[in-house]
């Protein structure tokens, strides 16, 4: 029986290091920063899954998104319906079909803290700004995975926490996984991603 | 003689059928689990929200869930049908105030009376706000789930 609660007690323990490895915070931020540095552009589908809690229910949209450093990101969903958001520098276009409307997110709290989230989580800056979050860092045998705690009023307000997993090899975010207070659950995954291609500017334009 | 009369009556019934408009068909989900799904757009003076907007019955009750298509909750709410209110359980902060809710609710109510008549549009004259639900297609829904997590 004790050689029993023994081999047990072993198995737990390789299990637990398997899922879950001690890792090097400050070499893993390093190498996601260097990874965010080289990455001039981004391109990828992205599968999004709302979760809904009161209503036991998912909502799934696709698209396509585009990045390029610094400060643009193209955000375009496809399905259920076609909806546009375009960040460049401090402006956001969103374009949904019927409306066109062009917004400083200077003057709009909610858009620029929704452009934040959604530019530095696909990109990964969201680990350094720790007056921002508080980060935590785990890994398994393919991911990173940090769990963000919005430290700022404005962000606790939205979301509870921001889960991001990356890709050991490239230090890419591959998942975002936003739960808000209401105990509802965003994941957006992000499939068929390409860096450094050439993207053509209009995609990022305002007017 | 008699066969005539039978045409002419069968006739007139069919007629009658057709000519007669239908009732037009409510877009709130009708049976207990059932679900309806819509594009929502709520506009106000000051700019706009939009995004997607999800209800379910459950018997009387009929919940609801609003969010932008980033996926973050504009609100949460239910709406009991029997009692004709509306009970908001969550709104999003920057619109959490007492005056906001209060709009909400009633416009809520008087849009889901509209939605009952087959209509997916309320207006709201007193502060100009308009609130717009387009029922989205099984075409537009049919993603694969081997896509979702």
């Amino acid at each position: 029986m004790r050689y029993l609660f023994f081999v047990l007690c072993l198995a737990f323990a390789a299990f637990g290091s398997a899922t879950a490895q001690q890792v090097d915070k400050a070499a893993v931020k390093a190498r996601i920063n260097r990874a965010a540095m080289e990455m001039k552009s981004m391109e990828c589908d992205f599968v999004q899954t709302k979760h809904l809690k009161l209503l036991s229910d998912k909502m799934v949209s696709k698209g396509r998104m585009y990045y390029q450093q610094k400060n643009r990101l193209r955000w375009e969903y496809t399905a259920p319906h076609k909806y546009v958001f375009i960040l460049n520098d401090t402006k956001v276009r969103i374009h949904n079909g019927e409306r066109n409307d062009v917004i400083d997110t200077n003057q709009n709290k909610v858009f620029k803290e929704i452009a934040r989230v959604m530019m530095n989580s696909v990109v990964g800056k969201c680990l350094n700004d720790e007056r921002e979050y508080k980060v935590e860092i785990n890994a398994n045998t393919s991911e990173w995975i940090a769990a963000l705690t919005p430290l700022r009023k404005n962000m606790k307000q939205m979301f509870t926490s921001i889960v991001l997993h990356f890709d050991r090899q490239r230090a890419l975010v591959t998942k975002v996984e936003l739960t808000e207070k209401n105990n509802d659950r965003t994941i957006i995954e992000l499939k068929n991603v390409k860096t450094n291609h050439a993207i053509s500017p209009n995609l990022f334009d305002i007017r | 003689m008699r066969f005539l009369r039978t045409c002419l009556i069968s006739v007139s019934l069919l007629l009658n059928a057709l000519l007669t408009p239908a009732d037009a068909q409510s877009l709130l989900p009708q049976s207990v689990g059932e679900k309806a799904r819509f594009t929502a757009v709520i506009e106000m003076p000051k700019g706009y929200m939009s995004g997607i907007c999800v209800l379910l019955c459950d018997g009387d009750l009929i919940k609801g869930s609003m969010f932008n298509d980033f996926g973050i909750t504009f609100m949460d709410f239910t709406f009991n049908q029997r009692k004709d209110k509306v009970k908001l359980l969550s709104v999003q902060k920057m619109m959490d105030k007492w005056y906001i809710r209060k709009i909400l609710r009633r416009d809520l109510r008087l849009l889901f009376h509209a939605m009952r008549e087959g209509k997916g549009e309320y207006r709201d004259e007193k502060y100009k706000m308009l609130f717009r639900f387009t029922q989205l297609t099984e075409d537009e829904l049919n993603i694969k789930d081997d896509d979702a997590s």
